[in-house]
């Protein structure tokens, strides 16, 4: 049991990084994702306040 | 209904922004932090507002890449109301932008900002005569207190038009004006605007550019005689006739607008900065700063958060999770995956956390203060002798925590030539990600000597990007100097919010990586060690795919004291991201067989190669974004990667004499 858990764990890492990065690809999104710093350049991050 | 805010740099655009957005942009305490527009929506009565906050300029005179963002956005979008950030501790110089954004003839409303620092110094403003004079309305605002706010949003929505369309006065130059006019009509066309009028006699390129493409018949040659034989009158060149007559104007409204409290004209600022910037003191007082700042993240406070965080993760999560899996029954390679792969090569990272905060609390405070601006001031005659101004130091400065926007920040350099040299020196500075690896050498070699040892990584790449600049400023990046002009901003109290926004974002971004890309490669380091080339599975890690790969590239490090297949492949799955080198080695050593693999100098040299060779995929595509070109890109890291391999051959073999 433990073992099929650990399989779908490794399988659902790859598959999440995947779609997370066809994702960003598909929005247009440039730069960096993944450090802090990049925030402060991010001409992308359009935030919908309600 | 599009805003957009635009105003001089550092007049707080970007905390009015956060303000209005209810978001979390970057903010620094010195010039040229944001280099591209951002953008947001707000909801208010019914109506949304796109807000867009753009790079800071001084006046719509492109020089660099990001006033040239600005001034189109400003002239091509379809830009409802403008949004004129102004500082009010420097209002003459931030008024010269706006007479010329009035000319515009957009819808302009003027933020006073840091209103609440001009009330503390008793000074006060006409806003009845300055509404007046500018024929705008103006409200007195404090972005980061929060005050005066709601009367900008009901500003923004009031339907009302500008009374005035520029201060120009100078008979001189309106007569000019209509030279221009009435050349362009005599073509069958309508008069062009007043604000392409002025282009015009400044000779600006992109205007003359822009009635070539929207006008008929523009004889540019014929314009430019206009503007000659014009300028006979004046016997100055336009632009300085215009900027003087702007300046003049000013002068005369803040006579009457600006109320002045007498007093000693010697601010705060200018005594502290007697003593933060003093020819002989001020480079010694920045690095001792600095190693005050590195003592206590590195030092006993810091490294008890780092040890506190290892027995966590070493003697109570690990062995709890073995624990757990061993009795639920779990295969042999389900523990080796966890216990052996996963758990080491993120949490390894994760440890170091703690020490990153810590570091990161101290440089938001510098800079938030205003602290990091004066850097910059203090390096210039540093950076001049390698051939870079002394602006190239706040993307350096950036590139301390993370290349990728550093490298971004570069454009606001003036000349192509000191954004290339930037761009190919910047990763020297050591980032954020390679701090991981320091913390963990430093900890098995160097007990005792952290703070000196990881100061040291910080000091080696300053040094070798001043060198490398040299060398490349005599090579292949001939050409002269630019100027410098950086403006030093006021020392500024630093605020919790600001603070607070950078280490929560330091934070969710370091544990982002760590549940993605580090996650990711500490699995595929495992099963690239688990299996042979064949797909077997390894008897020794030797014969592994890690094994054979880094086998194969290890002479090439032989020289430098760490020719071991773990250390070679440990540099090249950082390719991927700096921090997957310390997920690597967690992964391919134990702390026993790491410390045998070593010695202090080899562990040193292998420090200096990391912190110096080729950056990170991302910095990498970056820089090939931002050079534009393949060539650069490729050379870039060439030379990076060679000057890695000859600094660690002589911090090596020169070192092997004496230790």
């Amino acid at each position: 049991m433990i073992d099929i858990l650990a399989t779908i764990f490794v399988v659902g890492v790859f598959v999440n990084f995947g779609y997370s990065k066809y994702k960003k690809k598909k929005s247009g999104i440039t730069g960096c994702d993944h450090c802090a710093g990049c925030k402060q350049l991010n001409d992308c991050v359009t935030k919908e306040i309600k | 209904m599009k805003i957009a805010l635009i105003g001089n740099p550092n007049c707080g655009k970007t905390t009015l922004f956060n303000t209005l957005t209810n978001s979390n942009a970057h903010v620094g305490n010195f010039p040229g932090v944001t280099v591209e527009k951002r953008e947001a929506k707000v909801k208010y009565k019914d109506v949304v507002y796109e807000i867009v906050d753009l790079p800071g300029i001084y006046s719509l005179s492109p020089f660099s890449q990001e006033e040239v963002i600005s001034r189109n956005y400003i002239l091509e979008e379809e830009v409802d109301v403008i949004l004129n950030v102004v500082d009010v501790s420097n209002l003459e110089r931030n008024l010269y932008l706006t007479t010329q954004l009035m000319e515009i003839g957009k819808k302009m409303i003027i933020a006073l900002n840091f209103y609440d620092v001009l009330e503390a110094r008793e000074d006060e403003i006409d806003i009845k005569e300055l509404e007046s004079r500018l024929g705008c309305m103006v409200i007195p605002i404090s972005a980061k207190k929060n005050t005066g706010i709601q009367n900008i949003v009901e500003a923004v929505s009031k339907d009302v038009i500008n009374k005035k369309h520029s201060v120009i006065e100078n008979p001189n130059i309106l007569q000019a004006v209509e030279h221009i006019k009435d050349n362009i009509r005599s073509k069958g066309n309508h008069a062009p605007d007043f604000f392409n009028c002025i282009k015009i006699l400044e000779e600006d390129k992109v205007a003359l550019k822009y009635l070539k493409a929207n006008f008929r018949d523009v004889d540019t040659k014929e314009l430019d005689r206009i503007v000659k034989n014009t300028n006979e009158k004046v016997n100055v060149s336009w632009d300085i006739v215009i900027a003087s007559h702007r300046y003049d104007v000013i002068e005369k409204i803040l006579k009457v607008a600006y109320i002045k409290e007498t007093r000693e004209e010697v601010t705060v600022s200018d005594k502290i900065d007697k003593i933060l910037t003093h020819k002989i003191w001020a480079l010694p007082l920045f690095f001792l700063a600095m190693y005050g700042v590195f003592a206590i993240t590195f030092g006993a406070f810091g490294s008890w958060f780092a040890d506190g965080a290892a027995y966590l993760l070493d003697d109570v999560f690990t062995v709890a999770f073995e624990n757990f899996l061993v009795n639920n029954g779990a295969s042999d390679w389900v523990i080796s995956l966890f216990v052996g792969g996963i758990i080491p090569g993120v949490g390894m990272v994760l440890t170091f956390l703690p020490q990153i905060l810590i570091l990161f609390f101290f440089i938001a405070i510098l800079e938030d203060v205003g602290y990091m601006a004066r850097a910059a001031f203090i390096m210039d005659k540093t950076l001049r002798g390698v051939g870079l101004s002394g602006k190239a130091f706040v993307p350096m400065i950036m590139g301390f925590g993370c290349s990728v926007p550093a490298i971004m920040a570069t454009r606001t350099l003036n000349s192509e030539r000191d954004r290339r040299l930037a761009i190919i020196l910047t990763p020297f500075m050591s980032c954020g990600a390679r701090l991981p690896i320091y913390s963990m050498f430093a900890m098995y070699f160097f007990t005792g000597n952290e703070t000196t040892v990881i100061y040291s990584m910080y000091l080696i790449g300053v040094v070798v990007a001043l060198i490398s600049g040299f060398i490349l400023k005599k090579t292949v990046l001939k050409d002269t100097d630019s100027a410098f002009i950086l403006e030093l901003p006021p020392y500024r109290k630093p605020t919790a919010k600001n603070i607070y926004t950078k280490l929560a974002e330091t934070a969710g971004g370091y544990m982002k990586k760590a549940g993605s890309i580090l996650l990711v490669a500490s699995i595929l380091v495992w099963i690239s060690q688990y299996f042979t080339p064949l797909l077997q599975i390894a008897e020794s890690q030797q014969e592994s795919i890690m094994g054979v790969v880094g086998g194969f590239i290890a002479p090439i490090f032989a020289p430098l004291g760490f020719g071991t297949w773990q250390a070679s492949v440990s540099l090249i799955t950082g390719f991927v991201a700096k921090e997957v080198v310390v997920s690597t080695m967690s992964i391919l050593y134990t702390p026993e067989s790491l410390v045998a693999a070593f010695t202090p100098l080899s562990a040193f040299a292998f420090m200096v190669f990391t912190l110096l060779y080729m950056p990170c995929i991302v910095a990498f595509s970056t820089i090939k974004k931002e050079m534009g070109s393949w060539k650069w890109t490729w050379f870039t890291v060439a030379f990076q990667t060679t000057v890695a391999w000859v600094v660690s051959f002589l911090v090596y073999n020169i070192g092997g004499l004496f230790f």
